[in-house]
């Protein structure tokens, strides 16, 4: 089976979805999944490192919630966030732009 | 049990490869809870209990993978713009520890020195997550005993001022949650701005104190209308500081001198000559001091959001300071008005200076923070877009499968 490798940026992914409302780790997964329709397969491990390191950034900000007995880290989008969002958005846009633009020449 | 042990073994390998051991409890926690979370899923699908185990481990992926990336996150680094800093106020509370020759003034000096690190210290050695569980109850004491060593036993010296800055991050801690040592870093940057400024004014020359109150007042509801018209809503803490400034202020010459306009000619008699040098140019060497410290940010490379994110921290400190030092002001004039105690005119004194400076500092910080910073974190974020798509800092592998095809 021939696969296709493409790269999209995880930020504009995670702040997307946490843009809908505040979400934990394993839900993030989840809608990425669902969304996509099981195209993006995104390793558990590979999540909990990035937002960790948006959360350093201060894009996003987390909070504990105690649901059916287990602690679970939500989080939400800050106004950073959403300013960071606009751009990605921007620059992924450019981005398909560029694409478009050469594979219509073709 | 088995299961147990599985995922707190897992976990504990990948806390292994995280060198920053304060971090440890909360990633514990949040892998812990989605391991959990993903067995269940699985054990509701059908699978047992170990078969789910694995799989859900399995599916996280590597252990030493997973704690190299998060160590890379959480790793401590020599942070010298924050170490400097530190440096810098220990060795200036040492020269005003040396400046004072009685040994009673030595021995409140070097107890202020004493308590100042034991605030910048102790407190932050423990875990994030504890910090964050007991800030407030942290914030407290070290409030009240403050309060307590500098009304009460030690009196107002010179440089003490400095220890309330570093005990204010545990108050923003507990409101914000996510300042984590940013915040630190923020205290540590007025507590040197301020004792900077201390020593630099030492060694100059007087400016009229009732013009600083006059720009001082001004430069407030210039800033208080700036704000209204750019749609702000932060405008009310400081439009009540500063009225409640300009009124205290004006109360405290006026119960001086009888007359306010005489009081403005007359106030080398009421503020005591060293005070006067000391708090004189305060404001404007601060703003001075401030600057110097954007640029050499800016220079030293730390990026955009870190400058934003301790000028917001230095804007809500000072916010914070505000409140205290006009209930300050407001307790030393019921005071003056009540017994007429010489001390508590020192503290008024020393009250109103610091309120002068920090509206200054907090008008100045945030008029840079909204034109200059913004025009410079523009032009940076425009450039790091680009930078983002070549470096391919994060991103992942987006598989499309043979039937998209």
């Amino acid at each position: 089976m021939e696969k296709n490798t493409l790269y999209v940026g995880n930020e504009l992914l995670i702040l997307k979805l946490l843009c809908i409302r505040d979400m934990y780790g394993y839900e993030i997964i989840d809608k990425l999944n669902q969304k996509s329709d099981n195209v993006f397969n995104f390793k558990t491990g590979t999540l909990y490192p990035i937002l960790h390191s948006m959360e350093k950034k201060g894009i996003v900000t987390s909070y504990e919630s105690v649901e059916n007995k287990r602690i679970r880290k939500y989080y939400s989008i800050t106004a950073e966030g959403r300013k960071e969002l606009e751009k990605e958005f921007l620059v992924w846009k450019n981005y398909e732009n560029a694409i478009n633009n050469i594979i219509n020449e073709v | 049990m088995a299961f147990d042990l599985s995922v707190d073994n897992y976990i504990e390998e990948i806390c292994r490869y995280i060198k920053w051991k304060r971090c440890h409890f909360t990633v514990k926690q949040e892998l812990r809870s989605h391991l959990y979370e993903h067995i269940d899923e699985l054990i509701a699908d059908g699978m047992t209990e170990t078969e789910a185990t694995d799989l859900a481990i399995r599916e996280m992926g590597e252990p030493q993978l997973i704690g190299n990336e998060l160590n890379q996150i959480y790793k401590a680094k020599l942070d010298m713009t924050l170490i400097i800093p530190i440096i810098t106020i220990l060795i200036i509370n040492l020269y005003f520890v040396l400046l004072n020759n009685q040994t009673q003034s030595l021995l409140k000096a070097v107890a202020l020195l004493i308590f100042g690190i034991f605030i910048c210290f102790v407190p932050d050695s423990f875990e994030d997550s504890k910090q964050f569980m007991y800030a407030k109850k942290v914030f407290l004491i070290v409030l009240i005993s403050f309060i307590f060593c500098v009304v009460f036993i030690l009196g107002i010296e010179p440089g003490s001022y400095s220890y309330i800055f570093l005990a204010a991050p545990y108050f923003w801690i507990y409101q914000l949650k996510k300042v984590e040592r940013k915040g630190v870093s923020g205290m540590i940057y007025i507590s040197l701005v301020m004792n900077l400024t201390c020593f630099l004014c030492l060694t100059m020359g007087n400016y009229s104190l009732t013009l600083m109150i006059l720009i001082a007042a001004a430069l407030i509801y210039v800033y208080a209308f700036y704000y209204n018209w750019s749609g702000g809503k932060r405008s009310i803490d400081i439009v009540v500081s500063a009225t409640i400034f300009s009124v205290a202020a004006g109360y405290a010459l006026y119960k001086k001198s009888n007359s306010l306009p005489s009081a403005i000619f007359f106030e080398k008699e009421i503020f005591t000559e060293i005070n006067y040098i000391f708090m004189g140019k305060m404001g404007v060497c601060m703003i001075y001091v401030l600057s110097i410290i954007v640029i050499l940010s800016k220079l030293v490379g730390i990026t955009c959001r870190q400058r934003r994110n301790i000028n917001n921290l230095v804007g809500m400190v000072i916010t914070f300071l505000l409140t205290f030092q006009v209930l300050g002001v407001v307790f030393s004039i019921i005071g003056i008005s009540l017994f007429g105690n010489s001390f508590k005119i020192m503290l008024l004194d020393n009250g109103v200076c610091s309120v002068i400076n920090l509206c200054l500092l907090r008008v100045m910080l945030n008029l840079s923070d909204r034109n200059t910073i913004d025009y410079i974190s523009l032009y940076i974020s425009q450039r790091k877009e680009t930078i983002t798509i070549t470096d391919r800092g994060f991103i992942f592998n987006l598989q499309i499968p043979e039937r998209r095809r």
